[in-house]
């Protein structure tokens, strides 16, 4: 592979830039090295505590944990730690006094929290969940004792205290450099008063919505991470998993949403969870063990807690980045300690276990129909520096599936959508073939295919997106991108292409002159199809002659060539993607408003994306059509772009979480099914059943009856020297048969010819059947009707002067 | 009704000939003719016989008539293989047309070459550039093929 000299220069550049040491996670100046040393330090200290503790020395000297929640009310000051002795004869016992839980809420989690539990060696009676990495979706409400819990003043440590107002102090000035205002010099803001700002967590309203997202494993020797620290028998944990917790609270408008990063524990044997947050002012983890309740619960958690932390963050491996984050989620947000009882399964130990390798390395074990789910019984969060005390509402069902099981969900849903993907695939192709020839192609209405190739786009550009991130759906996710990019991207495309060239030329014209069939018995000057031509006025062309020499100039004609093709579609091509990418980021940016503004657009956007009949019922009307794609396209595309609807919005146990939402799938079905109504009746009725003709102009008339004073005018002589050797009399009724030869099949056309309007009555019905076997053109040219209607199916040009013909 | 139309043509071909054009089937096959066109005495190519194959589409009026040169030509607008680009024999075929009213405009194409559409454009260049060169080499050639 050869190089030339700019990716050489681009390829050196690129890497300079990926072997630079990465500026941002060391420190910028003596004093930053100074707090991140001593930080450290801190951290190698307190984890020295944590790893000397026992049950009954309860928290120890943790930032966060000095004081109980008694020496709380009693506003005793941390600095004054230690308050109480604690040995093995007066141990540490959790109540208010010793504890920071209060009463209240530690009466309250007793309760439901960790009460029956399972033996270890029991494989056979109900269990809980092994592995519950997952989701699980409820509602929230503030207890009633909340109002009375009083807040803990959570402090910095003072190194850290100094460092925050430094970077805050720095930040006003260069604030205030850049408004040039020196009235910043003394703002009401400059103690670091922790409790003054509004903080993450911090819940006003008394009811919202709860979601919590685990990730755990089955046991630590089984974890990645953790197999290393489990050395021997003490170490290995059978009954009991670390787990990480994203819990977002948020409330029914989705106006206001806190986000909580947890750490916890996780049961097995009791189906228990306890979780905290932890910053850089409460050291949640490390004194997690001791929020248990109890000493055996106390060991497990104090093993698997070191060996998680152990794995994770080294005290060498602390930058700046992570010290800067736990200070900012300090400032930022409220702690929280958290309680979650889940339910027994249906399942025994065993059975679960054979569920979990089935879900993850199919072997085709047929699986049962109600696959375990999480569901929580109750749960408790507690923060203790914003006072306040949250439970789940018994309203509703708090409850979700692991992480396996709603991928196993999708995997459904994405494979019989891939299937649809195919019959409309089918349809279309078929449909292509079924319109091939220009008179078919001049029916179709681009505006009903471009909507369609529209959100086929948007779907392909989605789910290009969405295979990005999931490693365990992507393959799935990845057909159905090639299978959308293959409908809309090759045969819709081709379709819409030979479409819109077909008719290219009716941008010129209104609607007005095509409703007209573009004009009386004259050739008119802006044509469907084709060519201007100079002989057009002359409307006697003798039949021998040809038309003008193929090499005489012309006036520029509206021929589109081969060229043309590629730049229409090219064009269409770029402004339909480009259109579809817009769309697509700002989808996205429709999934984080409000739930009133998603609702409501989504009401909009469905029905639009679904009203793409109305284009062709209006080109129907236009063209005095009755059909333009087939019954099994319009049925097939209209029920294959429903349903995805109908199931997202009535099928509440759906993977994607849409909401229930009846009215949207009344409303998107029972517009589709009007518009294919009014399809129907335009092809029972005639395209125009919905207008009064009267508002029309005429049409033109392909089948009039001639006199035969029309046609000393303006046709060509030879149709007058067939009469000649009749007897014609003007002021006599009588009906002259006249013939003359139609120029596509060669043969002779009877033309009858009236010699007064008077003779109309004298017509036989063998003439009046007659009158339909040949047409006369507006540019007066006579054809049997079978020769010039086959030939309009190819073009609307009249074969001997070229003048444009009104269809059929 | 193609067949009944070539035949028609052909009836009129054989009662009404057109002066240095002839035309007619190859063996029993209808839709395959040959026809034969006189250089145009106005023109480079006076003096040669120019031989064509013409093929019939089933759905002849409709669809134009396949025809190519068999004898070798210089000119701008005819290939090496005998291909015609004339629009009529394209997009701008009319089922008016007949066979002596093509073969009418080949000739009026060998005498007026259409060099702004060329189909080979070495020869189109040299007939906008040296006429005189252009005239020799094309009489040269007629006498080397068509004669």
């Amino acid at each position: 592979m050869s190089l030339d000299r700019q990716t050489l220069i681009f390829l050196i550049i690129m890497f300079i830039f990926l072997l630079l040491p990465n500026g941002a996670d060391q420190p910028q100046s003596r004093a930053e090295r100074e707090v991140l040393a001593t930080y450290q330090k801190n951290i190698i200290e307190k984890r020295k505590i944590f790893r000397e503790s026992e049950y009954y020395k309860g928290y120890g000297n943790l930032t966060g944990f000095e004081l109980s929640y008694e020496d709380n009310l009693q506003n005793k000051n941390a600095s004054n730690w230690p308050f109480r002795e604690y040995t093995k004869e007066h141990p540490w016992k959790e109540t208010a006094k010793d504890s920071i839980l209060p009463n209240s809420v530690s009466d309250r989690v007793k309760e439901f929290w960790n009460k029956e539990s399972i033996d270890t060696g029991d494989e056979e009676s109900r269990a809980y969940l092994l592995n519950i990495s997952g989701n699980a979706f409820g509602e929230f409400e503030i207890d009633k004792f909340s109002k009375e819990l009083k807040p803990y003043n959570f402090g910095l440590p003072a190194f850290l205290e100094n460092y925050f107002s430094w970077t805050r102090n720095d930040q006003k000035e260069i604030d205030s450099d850049r408004d040039n205002d020196y009235s910043h010099a003394d703002s009401p803001s400059d103690n670091t008063n922790l409790s003054t700002i509004h903080k993450i967590g911090n819940i006003s309203y008394s009811t919202g919505k709860v979601s919590i997202s685990f990730s755990s494993s089955d046991y630590n020797f089984k974890d990645n991470t953790l197999k290393k620290f489990v050395k021997d028998d003490k170490s290995r944990v059978e009954d009991a998993v670390n787990i990480v917790a994203d819990v977002s609270l948020e409330d029914s408008k989705e106006a206001d949403q806190s986000h909580l990063p947890m750490y916890g524990i996780y049961f097995q044997d009791s189906g228990a969870i306890a979780l905290t947050t932890f910053s850089a002012k409460f050291m949640g983890r490390l004194a997690f063990p001791h929020l248990v309740f109890n000493e055996k619960n106390f060991n497990r958690a104090k093993i698997l807690t070191e060996q998680y932390i152990n794995a994770t963050e080294s005290p060498k491996d602390i930058g700046i980045d992570m010290m800067s984050e736990r200070l900012s989620s300090a400032v930022q947000s409220c702690e929280y300690v958290g309680y979650i009882q889940l339910d027994k399964t249906q399942y025994s130990k065993s059975q679960l276990r054979e569920i979990d390798n089935e879900l993850i390395h199919s072997q085709g074990i047929p699986l049962p129909g109600s696959l375990p789910r999480i569901n929580i019984t109750d749960a408790l969060f507690y923060s203790p520096d914003c006072g306040i005390s949250l439970s789940m509402n018994h309203k509703t069902e708090f409850s979700g599936n692991k992480v396996t099981v709603t991928e196993r969900q999708f995997k459904k849903i994405l494979n019989i959508f891939s299937c649809m993907l195919i019959a409309q695939l089918i349809l279309f192709i078929k449909q292509i073939k079924d319109a091939k020839t220009p008179g078919q192609l001049s029916n179709i209405s681009y505006s009903t295919l471009n909507l369609i190739a529209f959100q086929d786009a948007l779907l392909g550009i989605s789910f290009l997106l969405l295979s990005s991130f999931t490693r365990s759906l992507y393959l799935i996710i990845s057909c159905i991108t090639v299978l959308t990019f293959i409908l809309c991207g090759i045969f819709e495309m081709r379709f819409l292409v030979s479409v819109k060239m077909n008719q290219v030329n009716e941008q010129g014209t209104t609607w007005w002159e095509i409703l007209r069939g573009s004009g009386s018995n004259e050739p008119s000057s802006d044509s469907t199809n084709g060519n201007q031509n100079e002989a057009g006025p002359n409307n006697d062309t003798n039949p021998g002659e040809l038309p003008p020499p193929v090499t005489a100039a012309r006036p520029q004609p509206n021929v589109v060539g081969v060229n043309d093709e590629a730049r229409y579609s090219n064009g269409v091509f770029v402004t339909g993607f480009a259109l579809s990418i817009i769309t697509t980021f700002f989808l996205i940016n429709v999934r984080t408003w409000r739930f009133s503004y998603r609702r409501a657009f989504e009401f909009f956007g469905f029905v639009f994306i679904n009203s793409y009949w109305v284009p062709q019922f209006f080109r129907n009307t236009l063209k005095n059509r009755r059909q333009a794609f087939s019954w099994p396209f319009v049925y097939g595309t209209s029920a294959l772009r429903l349903l995805p609807i109908l199931y997202l919005a009535l099928y509440s146990e759906n993977p994607f979480r849409h909401h229930y939402d009846p009215a949207l799938a009344a409303t998107v079905s029972i517009w589709v099914l009007v518009q294919l109504s009014l399809l129907h009746l335009q092809e029972m009725y005639g395209a125009r059943f919905w207008i009064n003709e009267k508002w029309l102009p005429k049409a033109y008339d392909y089948h009039p009856l001639l006199q035969v004073s029309d046609v000393e005018h303006h046709y060509v002589s030879d149709i007058l020297a067939s009469i000649k050797s009749q007897p014609y009399d003007p002021t006599k009724a009588s009906v002259l048969q006249a013939k003359v030869d139609c120029s596509i099949c060669m043969s002779e056309v009877t033309v009858p010819l009236l010699s007064n309007l008077a003779a109309q009555k004298l017509l036989s019905t063998a003439d009046k059947l007659h009158q339909q076997k040949y047409m006369v053109t507006p540019c007066h040219h006579i054809f049997h009707t079978d020769c010039l209607e086959d030939w309009l199916s190819y073009k609307l040009q009249c074969p001997v002067c070229r003048s444009a013909l009104p269809p059929v | 009704m193609s067949t009944k139309r070539i035949r028609k043509e052909l009836a009129d071909l054989g009662r009404d000939p057109p002066t240095s054009c002839s035309a007619g089937p190859v063996g029993d096959d209808l839709y395959h003719w040959q026809a034969s066109i006189m250089g145009p005495p106005d023109s480079p190519y006076a003096g040669g016989v120019f031989f064509l194959s013409i093929h019939f589409p089933t759905d002849y009026p409709f669809k134009p008539p396949k025809i190519a040169f068999t004898t070798k030509i210089y000119h701008p607008n005819i290939n090496g293989n005998g291909n015609i680009c004339l629009d009529i024999l394209k997009d701008q075929w009319s089922p008016a047309l007949t066979i002596s009213k093509v073969l009418l405009s080949i000739c009026s194409l060998l005498t007026d070459a259409n060099p702004d559409d060329p189909l080979v454009p070495e020869i189109a260049h040299i007939y906008k550039q040296d006429r005189a060169k252009y005239e020799a080499t094309a009489r040269e050639w007629t006498k080397k093929y068509a004669v």
